[in-house]
């Protein structure tokens, strides 16, 4: 009875949202260009905000992904919140899964022989793959965050194939933490050499090379470290005490 | 010129610092911690005082807004700014009772939840404000679970569940917004709010309701708060009723003014806070354990502040803005010494608490933030609900205030029951207070008495309420 009342509410939820949104046009229907307004200059310019990226990313950031571009130096603020949640959540589940001297340990049986050859092989290629994307995450599709949970993958593996590995908690939380530094710190350089917060205060070089984009490469190096010891940690603390 | 995007920086920049701190020495977690407070408590008061000449637009990356993101901050949004910093510095003072481990995480979380709850006051950018409401609710969630008993567990599934929901609904609205107008910019969005199509403005606009109204307690929203608040540590309790649920509200009332500019009636919203009030006033009467007495307390006046932003004329939004003022104050008082009772009396349950309060570095206090909470002059809490009242009376909504009066008469029915416990002789030795419980609550009550025996400077502030209506920072 109750789930028979239960699947009739979220069946007529799930009407009423589908009527709502069906009259709601989603992305450009008439191709017409957008025009924005800039509040501070009180400026109306002919062009709209996506097109303006799409024209400008590459001379504004130096980026050869304009993603990236968008990502980093446009909403460059926004990933750093972003890398706070994730960061946030690592150290909530921390919090949550802290483990007490007398918490018994939970016994663990071997893998075999197969796992633990191949994943001791697979392990420094998995790492290499993962800075690989977050070092050309200005370059090629990719960046700090999927190069992170590669890296993070590399570590799962290893805790899957041996019962007693663990990730020393130390290491990982100054990796975490100097990566966090980095990018804040990132940010306070721009305030004070431009008074802008987040500011790309390096030389763009040429686009399309490794060394170029200014400040770009730095922050999804210092991005990725900081996502692959985060997801490490989360992996810690969910696999608990071992034996 | 200072930058109000230090408010952010900074607690930000501490919270990474403080595992290599926690490194070389465990035992400076809680003085670094308060120093941080301290310091942001400066910056935001400097930032406050820029605003009130005029409103700074603090651009982030160097690109001009719309394109890149631009911190916006009023005089309202500087007021909130140091309402916040300010109790954040206080209750981080009483933060030092805290003693159940892993206390580096503990430091670390709140400060990020200042840093989230910041950013939500000072952000001109849609999509910045979600990000930060991320990183409030994440900060809360890691929080309400801390003392990882099964009421803390419960209460913060409660959260976490309805949390995103609400913040899925915020999204929702965001993408429909960009959807249409490609723009990220609150006023960008609000100067060309004419383009929307009308039916997907309105769907926009209700899920940015909803889902700032979880974290704005509004009924229905609000059933996590009583679990939530009753599982969470005693100065967490303190943190969430003055600093997250500040912001929420504070981010409902710029998607009321300023995105969707709407400077008239609202009669649903309205309707909501009166709902919040009433839910919130009537439960409270009914409840035995001083927690969740006061989380109820906490969602009716949450509902007051709603119903002035509703009614939307000038005077009962000044209301409202001095309702956030003393219930930040009021409630952060209450919660700490609330603290500090169940800490005293060994139980939750009001009936046990016999002459607690007449021990006189807990008693005064207390009895000031009631009577603030009450609404009885002279203390801050009267000229919020005055005002709000005033705003109702000037457009002639009886029916309305006829109801908020009501329901103001319960809350002082259950308060002066409270009262009357916690003043009864008794026989009973409690342990006295340390100073890191009656420091708190002597400069929280200093406050309320300094603010209602003085207003002015708030209704000087408040003065820029108008501008605000009118769509500006």
């Amino acid at each position: 009875m109750k789930r028979a009342v239960a699947a009739i509410l979220a069946i007529l939820i799930f009407i009423v949202l589908g009527l709502a949104f069906a009259k709601i046009p989603f992305g450009n229907v008439n191709l017409e260009d957008y025009h924005y307004y800039n509040p501070i200059q009180d400026k109306q310019t002919s062009d709209s905000v996506p097109a303006h990226y799409l024209k400008e990313g590459k001379n504004e950031t130096g980026s050869t992904n304009i993603v990236t571009a968008v990502v980093v130096d446009y909403r460059g603020f926004d990933t750093l919140g972003e890398v706070t949640v994730l960061f946030l959540a690592s150290t909530g589940v921390g919090s949550v899964m802290y483990i007490f001297e007398k918490e018994k340990r939970r016994k663990v049986r071997r893998a075999n022989a197969v796992v633990e050859t191949a994943s001791k092989l697979l392990f420094g290629f998995i790492i290499l793959f993962g800075a690989y994307i977050f070092v050309h995450g200005h370059l090629t599709p990719g960046g700090g965050f999927p190069g992170g949970a590669v890296i993070a993958s590399s570590f799962l593996l290893l805790y899957l194939a041996y019962p007693k590995f663990h990730a020393e908690h130390k290491s990982l939380n100054v990796a975490e933490s100097l990566a966090g530094l980095t990018f804040v710190g990132v940010g306070l350089i721009g305030l004070l050499v431009a008074s802008y917060f987040l500011y790309n205060f390096l030389p763009f070089g040429l686009p399309t090379y490794l060394f170029s984009a200014g400040v770009i490469p730095i922050i999804y190096v210092a991005v990725g470290v900081k996502v692959g010891s985060e997801l490490t940690g989360i992996v810690d603390a969910m696999m608990g005490v071992r034996e | 010129m200072i930058h109000p995007v230090l408010l952010i920086a900074i607690p930000l920049f501490f919270a990474f610092l403080l595992p290599l701190i926690s490194l070389w020495s465990k035992k400076s977690l809680p003085y670094v911690t308060t120093a941080v407070m301290g310091l942001n408590t400066i910056i935001a008061i400097l930032v406050f005082l820029e605003a009130m000449k005029a409103p700074i637009f603090d651009i982030i990356g160097g690109f001009q807004p719309p394109l890149g993101i631009v911190l916006m901050v009023g005089p309202l949004g500087g007021f909130l700014a140091m309402i916040i910093n300010t109790a954040a510095l206080i209750i981080s003072i009483y933060s030092m009772e805290m003693k159940k481990e892993p206390l580096l995480k503990y430091y670390m979380l709140t400060l990020l939840l200042l840093m989230g709850t910041n950013g939500m006051v000072l952000t001109g950018d849609i999509f910045n404000l979600f990000v930060f409401l991320e990183v409030t609710s994440i900060a809360s969630y890691g929080l309400a679970s801390y003392n990882k008993d099964l009421k803390g567990f419960e209460g913060a599934l409660k959260y976490v569940i309805l949390g995103s929901i609400g913040s899925t609904f915020v999204l929702i609205g965001i993408a429909l917004i960009y959807s249409q107008l490609r723009t990220l910019n609150m006023l960008d969005i609000a100067r060309r709010l004419g383009e929307m199509d009308p039916y997907t403005k309105i769907v926009a606009f209700a899920s940015l309701f909803l889902g700032f109204g979880v974290e704005a307690e509004m009924f229905p929203l609000n059933t996590w708060v009583p679990e939530t608040y009753d599982g969470a540590p005693h100065p967490v309790t303190a943190m969430f009723s003055s600093m997250s649920a500040k912001s929420g509200i504070f981010a409902l009332a710029r998607v009321i003014f300023t995105i969707f500019a709407f400077a008239n009636y609202l009669w649903f919203v309205v309707i909501m806070g009166l709902l919040t009030v009433f839910f919130g006033e009537i439960v409270a009467y009914v409840q035995k354990d001083i927690k969740r007495m006061l989380a109820y307390s906490s969602i009716g006046q949450m509902g007051m502040i709603i119903m002035g932003l509703g009614i939307g004329t000038t005077i009962a939004v000044e209301g409202a803005f001095f309702q956030m003022f003393s219930h930040a104050m009021g409630k952060a008082l209450l919660f700490i010494a609330a603290g500090y009772m169940i800490y005293a009396a060994q139980t939750e349950k009001m009936s046990e608490m016999k002459g607690i309060g007449r021990n006189p570095l807990i008693g005064i206090p207390l009895l000031i933030g009631i009577l603030s909470i009450m609404g009885m002059p002279p203390f801050i809490g009267f000229y919020g609900k005055f005002y709000i009242l005033m705003g109702g009376f000037s457009q002639g909504y009886y029916a309305i205030i006829a109801l908020f009066l009501a329901a103001s008469i319960v809350e002082i029915a259950y308060y002066a029951r409270f009262i009357k416990i916690v003043f009864q002789p008794s026989t009973k030795n409690y342990p006295a207070p340390r100073s890191t419980v009656y420091v708190p609550l002597i400069l929280f009550a200093i406050i309320i008495v300094l603010f209602g025996v003085y207003p002015q400077p708030v209704f000087e502030v408040l003065k820029h309420v108008a501008a605000f209506l009118a769509g500006g920072a």
